[in-house]
């Protein structure tokens, strides 16, 4: 999997692609770290539209980022799944924990 | 040329002073002369320079003035006039240089006023042939540049229709277009369970115009036909799309069929197209299926009647006839009654199989040479008491369908399984490298490979965690957990002596329908499949989601051998 950050004025995008699952735990976390320090960073988006795979431990992780979130005031926003990925999230009832825009 | 700039004229005379005159006249005139002083040099100078107008001498010694301008005739591919010129004036000279293709004749000594009437004239002519010849060369491009895209569209046309690759031994069809292009549109289907699908659609007109508003009716009833779905479901969606996608003043008359030979019932929605007939051994007419809704892209999606009629056809076989109103008309114009009957007529002598084959004549006939005013499509569907009836009856066609999907299922079935023994499970990336194998053997069915993923992911590695591993998921509770979680997991792995996985991977069948079972086994201790979280609520949790994931994408899921063992089938 590869990740990378962008950040725009307050918005910072996590672009996220290939397989998503437990073997991007660390890169997926040190990412979000600094954005989480940065106190500029009002949004976090999570641009999906690059994972052509995901399992449930991607949730996981996206759950716990959401937290972290939380706690520092950001809101995490999900980005353009693809239409398999946008099921698996579906079925896990993420719409109803996250922002997912198209 | 120019139009201001005066003729070339070809002046063709022995005499020297004579082509002077001449020559001085037609300057005077403002036109430019070009002298030959013999037949045959004034054929290699009209050659050469394609002169406007040409003006003959009759008595030349070689070739005279007749056969010269005979030459030219041969020569020129447009009009050049002729005008003899000679010192003979009789009326017969005069006939006879008129038949051998002059356009005039001068009689000498030659007269200025009358020699600048007669070019003035046919100065006139040569302006208005020359205007022609242009807009024919234009008129010649405009018709290969059409012809070259209707070719081009015609064949886009046919791969669309792919009427050649209706080959279901049930269904015979006669589609004739009153033009290159066919505004009525015949499809056949099969859903997974076997049920025939057969489409009549005729759209207003013919032509290409006819031909592209049919075709948003193919797509839906492949497709939805594929996936199982009903006849009222199919014909509201092709409704849809039509509404969708032809202007207002578009419309598509269809007939839809079902057939199930199982049930021996005959389903028929019927919008605007000629009656369906159900014909039984003798070539009576069984039941009739009249047009009882409007044809299709009419109603808004709210309004439309999706309502089938239903034949039960018991235990005797039959046919039935579907037809567009072209060849209903074709039989008899006056009016759609005595069309049918005729068709029906047409039909009734002779055995059932070769029917279509009576009514196709009849309606040659009846046009005789003349082409078709409209569009004919005729489909003749066979309904046997089962599928070997129709294999039977007609072995030299081609193997039903249904029995190649089953041939198809067999030959492309396949299975294979891999064990993992604790060496390769520390180094190797498992999913992916099986994810990729089956990407290639089923390149046709990529689209569920995110879907197959997460099943393999989800059943491996909760094989590996808890069943080799012995992972507490319990683990990933407090907030760092899911660090340490996966921090445990490594070290583990590491130090892993003993354990293996064992996926299996498998193209079957679940409920008829082609499906991937994927099989995972591990050599754990199993766990207690009762205390799984089958259910997925709205929740923050961060593990526990991964069975419940599977158990909704899947058709079937199951535990085994206490939990060590899992299948899932995945329905393509």
């Amino acid at each position: 999997m590869e990740t990378n950050v962008k950040i725009a004025s307050n918005i910072a995008t996590i672009e996220v692609r290939g397989r998503f699952d437990f073997s991007t735990h660390r890169n997926f976390r040190e990412m979000y770290e600094h954005i989480l320090q940065n106190p500029q960073i009002a949004s976090i988006d999570v641009n999906l539209a690059g994972v052509d795979y995901m399992d449930s431990s991607a949730l996981g992780m996206l759950l716990m980022l959401r937290e972290r979130a939380q706690a520092a005031k950001k809101e995490v926003v999900l980005c353009k799944p693809n239409s398999t990925v946008a099921q698996i999230l579906d079925i896990a009832n993420f719409p109803k924990l996250f922002t997912i825009r198209n | 040329m120019m139009e201001d700039q005066g003729l070339r004229i070809l002046v063709v005379d022995d005499t020297r002073s004579n082509r002077v005159v001449l020559q001085a006249m037609l300057s005077k005139m403002g036109h430019q002369s070009i002298l030959a002083e013999s037949g045959e040099e004034a054929l290699a100078l009209f050659r050469e320079s394609q002169p406007d107008l040409a003006l003959v001498d009759v008595m030349m010694p070689g070739m005279d003035g007749y056969q010269t301008v005979q030459a030219m005739r041969r020569l020129a591919d447009t009009w050049v006039p002729v005008i003899f010129v000679s010192a003979m004036g009789q009326n017969e000279d005069i006939v006879r240089g008129i038949q051998a293709g002059a356009d005039d004749y001068l009689t000498k000594p030659v007269n200025y006023g009358i020699l600048q009437a007669k070019i003035d004239a046919l100065h006139e002519r040569i302006k208005m042939s020359r205007q022609l010849a242009k807009q024919n060369r234009l008129l010649l491009d405009y018709h290969d540049k059409t012809r070259e895209e209707g070719a081009i569209a015609l064949d886009f046309m046919r791969r669309l229709a792919a009427l050649d690759k209706i080959n279901d031994p049930l269904v015979n069809f006669h589609l004739q277009p009153a033009e290159d292009f066919s505004g009525d549109l015949i499809a056949v289907a099969r859903t997974p369970a076997g049920q025939l699908h057969v489409l009549l659609a005729d759209s207003t007109g013919h032509g290409l115009t006819a031909a592209l508003a049919v075709m948003p009716v193919l797509q839906p009833f492949h497709t939805m036909s594929s996936k199982g779905f009903s006849l009222a479901a199919i014909a509201a969606e092709i409704n849809r799309k039509v509404k969708e996608y032809l202007p207002q003043n578009r419309f598509v008359a269809a007939s839809i069929l079902a057939l199930d030979i199982e049930d021996r019932m005959i389903g028929v929605w019927n919008g605007g197209c000629p009656p369906v007939v159900v014909l039984d051994q003798q070539g009576e007419i069984a039941w009739q299926f009249k047009s009882s809704h409007v044809p299709m892209g009419i109603f808004r999606p709210d309004d439309f009647d999706d309502k089938i009629e239903w034949y039960y056809y018991g235990d005797t076989p039959c046919q039935v006839l579907m037809s567009s109103d072209g060849a209903v008309d074709c039989a008899d114009h006056r009016s759609l009654e005595a069309g049918m009957g005729l068709m029906l007529d047409s039909m009734k002598s002779g055995a059932s199989a070769g029917r279509l084959g009576q009514l196709v004549n009849m309606l040659q006939t009846k046009l005789g040479d003349g082409s078709a005013l409209d569009d004919i499509a005729l489909i003749l569907v066979d309904c046997p008491l089962d599928e070997f009836d129709s294999r039977d009856q007609q072995s030299s066609r081609q193997i039903p369908q249904q029995g190649q999907m089953v041939a198809a299922l067999t030959d492309s079935s396949w299975q294979f399984s891999l064990k993992l023994t604790a060496a390769q499970l520390k180094r190797l990336d498992a999913v992916p490298l099986l994810l990729n194998l089956i990407n290639q053997i089923e390149p046709d069915n990529s689209d569920v490979a995110g879907k197959l993923f997460l099943i393999m992911s989800e059943l491996f590695n909760n094989a590996l965690d808890h069943g080799v591993l012995k992972l507490d998921s319990s683990l990933k509770h407090d907030p760092e957990g899911m660090e340490r979680y996966f921090d445990e997991r490594a070290a583990r792995l590491k130090q892993l002596e003993v354990g293996e996985i064992e996926i299996g991977l498998a193209r079957a069948e679940y409920a008829g329908r082609p499906c991937i079972r994927v099989r995972v086994k591990d050599s754990g201790q199993g766990f207690d499949v009762s205390v799984l979280h089958l259910d997925i609520e709205v929740s923050t949790r961060r593990h526990g989601r991964g069975v419940a994931l599977v158990r909704s994408l899947v058709s079937e899921l199951h535990f085994n051998s206490n939990g060590t063992e899992v299948e899932a089938s995945l329905v393509l």
